[in-house]
């Protein structure tokens, strides 16, 4: 493909295109479902794209087509560069692209088991498994789903700077959800892992524990009581502290915000944003975690970027072209769903260092507060840098002391006031997998997470 | 269309030539175009074209489902059989009893595909969307960073051993556009959302101006302290986040998995007098409107609360089956934002549209009414925990109603309840009915939350 890839760049350069890339993607991936003791889905997905993108002046075009011969290849070239020229036609600035290595490469997902080279049975009865460790643990248990999921996907890149890279990305994932019901009320547990890796994150999990812990947790939550609201002290875990990074930090950090003038942190650069023990980094090259990836969908190959340093503001994630116009370097941070979606300055692992504390010390150090533990969903605001993630369950703490176990809530507030007030980093460090969008759609797998964190945090739920 | 006929018929006939017992064979042509708006002008136009096939079988009990973007015979040979191998290995399924049946597909659907909407020229989609963002940036220290205007159109075929046989032809829109409003270090953003079948049920000066007045709005807003129980007035489109719970607990699938809050509600008050729900897989306009579902099962109209009764579930073939009721036309893959990658997913329980059966109050007039609640436009996310139906969203564009007054704007502030004790707790519907992704609905109060600051 990569021949034909090569074909359609010089067509676009000879038609006029300033820059110019083009991608191949195939996708193969494979899911198994399990609900209440049955089957409910086993699927498999085989789907190929091409996306060739083209620059001019002040605009891009894309365009995307699922019909794989040359032919087509020449008209997607040609229907890029016209949409480039119609959208540059109120344009009033012209798009840079940074003069990056060429690189000519192939990277393949370090995996010790190929999901693809393991017999269904198997698959099946570890799914079947973590299902019955679920009806095993409670008769309150009402309702149980456990999900596996493995996804290969194949890339071919080539572009005007003279690049040619090929690779692949392997992810396994599996996850448990169960439902407790008890004088009509219902709770939920749940559990999930995931990784660029292979079905070695299987082999490594023990399914009647996983699938115990889901179902221990749903009827746990039964006897929870409602939460208190207000400005609190509040002991985040790893995966809350994880979406704080992400959603807030995150998002406002992410370079094409800030020249769009949506991020509060376009001026931050240098200046104190949080308290010392505070460091947040995007790393997209940490091996086995579900964010990683090799190269970003432009082919700059994934980095380290501190985005926090001791509670300092240090800088934003890139694409080409937001390095280009912030005159910086790209970061690997070029990302798209699929070859339908657009290329946006994306996430990969974003999280904040580990500090210290132990969660014990923690504890016994605050008065009055709330532990929250385990994070359902967050949402981004880079403009006002507002903080929403609701939680699934928390414990009040009294005079140092873990008390009583509460039900759902959200935590918000703004992100630079909460930061500020974060006098203690844990010790202990984890990566949840997951995947972020970006204004509610073109979905990318990253991870959050983090340490232990101690901060002001406006709690409220019902 | 013939072509999609062509490709679905060759998959199913080759399928059952395999061997399948029963095969349904989905497929699905898509053509996108969008235009991205960056810093006020356009920055990415995009034109994408995609075809895919989708095949169910079953062998016995055995399952098998495979999809795939398809090119050749070849790919549809691959296809087949991935669904054969998933289907051979698999266990079975005891609730698995058939595909649905064929059944006469009569009627009519209106405002579901638009010639001009399928036809304009890109050109002019970017036209449309800087009429949006003139309108906004009309308004003094308003900018709009960012806007999508996405324009669908799609046709899909639906073929299984049973001689069900549908065809549907549609259009979509989606636009989403941000203001941003600036004063000196303080920044306040404005968003919309608008659906529709055609490019011009949209009036992009209204969404431009929305924005700009939203994005001002929350430029003034101060943070909120304190406690507010009272009445919550909140947008549709934020309404419509919130009602996923109904979704939920009226769909057979969570009702089949008991997850459902609402298992053995039927003919029981789930909701106020004034609240009435209906899905009309056929309303005039509606993003998933068609004559049948994604399984070809044909769509009708159906009372699924009825002032405050819970009257049915909907159904899908295969929930159907197991609670041995009718499908009810409500199998879905396609989505509502877009169209692309729709045929990877096999079908699911989903509303067709659900429509709240709109009151008689202007929004203006239920705010005259309210003696202390807040009116909410826009949350961070509108999320509820779908197995307690509890809630706590942070409000991002807010106003107070005191004395049947908007007063101040307010921000950072937590909405909270719980949406299943809300439903019981409906004080007014609006008039000012939204299509808003597969619901039709208007604003709505609801009594008894509470604003956390």
């Amino acid at each position: 493909m990569i021949d034909e890839l090569q074909k359609a760049i010089t067509l676009a350069q000879k038609l006029g295109g300033e820059f110019a890339d083009a991608r191949f993607e195939s996708q193969k991936a494979k899911q198994i479902s399990v609900v209440n003791g049955s089957i409910r889905i086993f699927s498999s997905i085989n789907r190929s794209g091409i996306a060739l993108r083209v620059k001019f002046r002040g605009a891009w075009g894309l365009a995307s087509t699922t019909t794989l011969t040359s032919e087509a290849l020449k008209t997607t070239v040609k229907s890029a560069f016209k949409l480039a020229k119609i959208a540059n036609t109120y344009s009033k600035e012209k798009i840079g692209i940074p003069e990056t290595m060429t690189l000519k490469r192939k990277s393949t997902t370090k995996i010790k088991i190929d999901p693809e080279n393991v017999d269904t049975d198997e698959k099946l009865k570890f799914v079947f498994s973590i299902d019955k460790a679920q009806e095993t643990a409670d008769k309150r248990i009402v309702s149980r789903t456990s999900n596996y999921v493995e996804s290969l996907k194949n890339f071919e890149l080539v572009n005007s700077l003279g690049s040619q890279l090929e690779w692949n990305e392997i992810r396994t994932s599996f996850f448990a959800t169960s439902i407790a019901l008890e004088s009509g009320k219902r709770e939920l547990g749940f559990d999930n892992k995931g990784g660029t890796v292979g079905y070695e994150l299987v082999k490594e999990t023990d399914p009647h524990v996983f699938g115990m812990n889901a179902a221990k947790e749903a009827v746990e939550m039964l006897s929870a009581t409602k939460p208190p609201s207000g400005l609190m002290t509040v002991i985040v875990d790893p995966d809350i502290a994880g979406l704080l990074a992400h959603e807030v930090m995150g998002h406002a950090s992410e370079a094409d915000e800030v020249i769009r003038h949506r991020s509060f942190l376009s001026d931050a650069v240098g200046k104190k944003v949080a308290s010392n023990p505070v460091t947040m980094v995007d790393n997209g090259t940490i091996a086995g975690a579900y964010g990683s990836i090799p190269f970003d969908s432009e082919g700059t190959p994934s980095s380290r970027t501190v985005i926090i340093e001791k509670g300092v503001y240090k800088g934003f994630m890139h694409s080409m072209e937001t390095a280009a116009t912030l005159n910086s370097t790209p970061t690997g941070n070029g990302r798209t769903q699929d070859y339908n979606r657009r290329i946006w300055v994306r996430m990969t692992n974003t999280f904040f260092e580990p500090g210290n504390w132990k969660l014990d010390e923690m504890i016994s150090d605050t008065k009055e507060g709330l532990l929250a533990l385990k994070a359902i969903s967050g949402m981004e605001d880079p403009v006002g840098g507002g903080f929403q993630v609701r939680v699934l369950k928390g414990y009040t703490i009294e005079n140092g002391e873990k008390k009583n176990l509460v039900r759902g809530f959200s935590l918000t507030g703004k992100a630079l006031d909460i930061l500020k007030t974060v006098d203690s980093v844990g010790k202990e460090f984890q990566l949840s997998a997951g995947s972020c969008g970006k204004g509610e759609e073109d979905w990318v797998q990253v991870t959050t997470g983090g340490p232990y964190m101690r901060a002001k945090i406006l709690a409220g739920g019902e | 269309m013939q072509e999609l006929n062509s490709l679905a018929f060759l998959a199913l006939k080759k399928a059952e030539k395999k061997g399948a017992e029963q095969a349904e064979a989905f497929v699905l042509k898509s053509h996108i175009r969008s235009v991205y708006i960056e810093g006020g002008s356009p920055h990415l136009a995009d034109d994408k074209s995609e075809t895919g096939l989708a095949l169910r079988l079953s062998l016995g009990k055995r399952v098998g489902f495979a999809s795939g973007t398809v090119n050749t015979e070849k790919n549809v040979e691959e296809i087949i059989n991935e669904a054969f191998s998933i289907a051979k290995t698999s266990e079975e399924d005891p609730y698995f009893k058939s595909l649905p049946n064929a059944e006469e597909i009569h009627g009519e659907v209106k405002d579901v595909f638009c010639k001009e909407t399928e036809k304009i020229t890109t050109e002019e989609i970017v036209a449309k969307a800087m009429e949006a963002v003139k309108a906004a940036e009309e308004a003094k220290n308003v900018k709009v960073p960012l806007g999508l205007l996405r324009l669908a159109n799609y046709s899909l075929h639906v073929t299984n051993s049973l001689g069900v046989e549908f065809d549907h032809k549609g259009t979509m829109v989606f636009a989403h556009f941000t203001a941003k409003a600036t004063s000196g270090n303080e920044a306040g953003e404005g968003v919309e959302k608008e659906w529709a079948t055609r490019i011009g049920a949209i009036d992009f000066e209204k969404v431009g101006k929305s924005i700009a007045k939203r994005a001002l709005a929350t430029l003034k807003a101060e943070t909120f302290k304190g406690e507010l129980k009272g009445i919550s007035l909140i947008d549709p489109v934020e309404t419509s986040g919130l009602f996923s719970v109904i979704e939920f607990a009226t769909s057979s699938e969570q009702v089949n998995k008991r997850r459902s809050p609402w298992i053995n509600k039927l003919e029981t008050e789930v909701a106020s007098k004034e609240f009435t729900v209906e899905d009309d897989g056929r309303y005039s306009g509606g993003i998933r409107s068609a004559l049948a579902d994604d399984e070809g099962v044909k769509t009708s109209r159906k009372a699924i609360i009825e002032k405050g009764v819970l009257k049915s579930y909907i159904y899908d073939s295969y929930n159907a089956n197991i609670a041995e009721a009718k499908a009810t036309g409500n199998g879905f893959r396609r989505g509502t934002r877009s169209i692309e990658g729709s045929f990877t997913r096999p079908a699911v329980c989903a509303y067709s549209n659900m429509i709240i059966k709109p009151g008689k109050k202007a929004p203006e007039e239920m705010i005259s009414q309210i003696d202390k609640g807040v009116l909410v436009e826009t949350f961070a996310a509108p999320e509820v925990n779908p197995i307690t139906g509890g809630f706590s969203c942070e409000v991002r564009n807010a106003t107070l109603i005191e004395k049947g007054q908007l007063t101040r704007h307010v921000k950072h502030a937590l909405l909270t309840g719980n949406m299943y004790e809300q439903l019981r707790k409906v004080a007014y519907v609006g008039n000012d009915v939204r299509i808003v992704d597969s619901f039709v609905l208007p604003t709505i109060a609801f009594e008894g939350t509470t604003l956390v600051g």
